[in-house]
């Protein structure tokens, strides 16, 4: 088919809204959850909400973790990725190999400023609700009443980007386009529930207690915690590769 | 405003699991997509949408979320890299790791009169000009 670039240059709201949701999809390249990701989740090294709850009661009575502790379970991912006989390991292009090794380190060891998100991947999701946030193609995308949130945060009340829809437009286009099957594999309930800085690589949590608090009521406690790097500019999709977080106060108690 | 690239690029059936690919640009500067299951090898070139205005480059969100090869800013903004020559050697060595073909890999840049709606202004990247296909509204 033919297409007017201009078309694609100035779109509307609700045109984006729709491409941003059509692009939920279950082709490998695409689906943001792999079943190593799946495997990797199963170990207790990984935070979950319930651990968060209890590092956060720790951080308020002064315990600090350092960079290293925080991301050692992502150390772990990087050398299962980027080490010997990895994925990478099997391009053809030596210099790529390298490069893409160490720009991979150097994307989440340098920075000093994350923002934590749980993603409910044990409970399916049944059907849109209003005031629900989703973590879907590694943005987070939350429904309001008459907004739809593009890479939401919840801790922060941020997004990129807000759209003017009405939250029975968006279910009725969501309704039309997924079945409930696809829908609760593609959409999962997620939350940004804090943000983790580092000073002199000691971490301190930021977190709302109320609003933390009431995740409980939607969240399981063994949901996941994943980090993604906060940057200037907030970007559109910002967990399609998250970094996973440790169960700092199990491993470094 | 014509609607009829709508059909390529937004779903309207319920789980039509389909992703668009531009795979040319005819003499006229129209964009020839192809909205396929799968990637397929059906051409030898697959092309990127960037839009030039007052002479910044900005990556609109449609094609960040939408294109087979999405979520490019990653790569661009995350992992800093910063040629359009760097972009397409690496997601072709990852063709190649994943499919065992590559294509030629060229970057739409379409110079608007106006700002582009809901486009990611880039912070630091050029397109060389051997990469560079320039259409002019």
């Amino acid at each position: 088919m033919l297409v007017d670039p201009k078309d694609l240059t100035y779109l509307s709201q609700f045109d984006l809204f729709k491409i941003i949701i059509s692009s939920a999809d279950r082709f490998p390249g695409l689906y943001r959850i792999s079943s190593s990701w799946e495997q990797s989740l199963a170990d207790r090294k990984f935070m979950k909400l319930i651990d968060f709850m209890e590092a956060l009661f720790h951080s308020e009575k002064g315990r600090q973790w350092t960079k290293k502790e925080w991301l050692q379970t992502h150390d772990d991912i990087f050398k299962s990725a980027f080490g010997k006989n990895s994925r990478n390991d099997q391009r053809e292009e030596n210099d790529i190999k390298e490069t893409l090794k160490e720009k991979n380190y150097n994307w989440y060891s340098r920075p000093n400023s994350f923002r934590l998100l749980t993603i409910d991947t044990l409970l399916p999701t049944l059907e849109l609700l209003e005031g629900q946030s989703y973590y879907m193609m590694g943005s987070i995308i939350r429904f309001d009443s008459n907004k739809v949130r593009i890479a939401y945060d919840y801790y922060a009340d941020q997004s990129y980007l807000d759209l003017d829809i009405s939250f029975s437009e968006s279910k009725k286009y969501i309704d039309q386009t997924f079945s409930k099957q696809a829908f609760g594999e593609l959409f999962l309930h997620a939350e940004v529930v804090g943000h983790l800085g580092f000073k002199d690589d000691l971490g301190s949590l930021l977190c709302t207690k109320n609003k933390f608090e009431s995740l409980f009521e939607t969240f399981l406690p063994t949901s996941h915690i994943f980090a993604s790097v906060i940057y200037p500019q907030k970007l559109p999709i910002e967990y399609a590769k998250p970094i996973g977080v440790s169960n700092v106060t199990k491993l470094f108690a | 405003m014509s609607q009829s690239f709508l059909p390529e690029i937004i779903r309207y059936d319920t789980d039509s699991f389909t992703t668009p690919n531009i795979y040319g640009v005819d003499q006229n500067g129209l964009l020839e997509i192809s909205c396929k299951q799968f990637r397929e090898k059906n051409k030898d070139t697959e092309l990127f949408f960037f839009v030039c205005f007052e002479n910044y480059l900005y990556f609109p969100i449609w094609f960040e979320f939408r294109s087979i090869n999405n979520n490019l800013l990653y790569l661009i903004e995350e992992y800093e890299i910063n040629t359009f020559s760097m972009l397409q050697k690496v997601l072709n060595s990852s063709l190649k790791k994943e499919e065992h073909w590559s294509v030629e890999m060229k970057a739409i840049i379409y110079h608007s009169k106006k700002c582009p709606t809901f486009s990611f202004p880039l912070t630091d990247f050029k397109i060389e000009p051997e990469f560079a296909i320039n259409i002019y509204e």
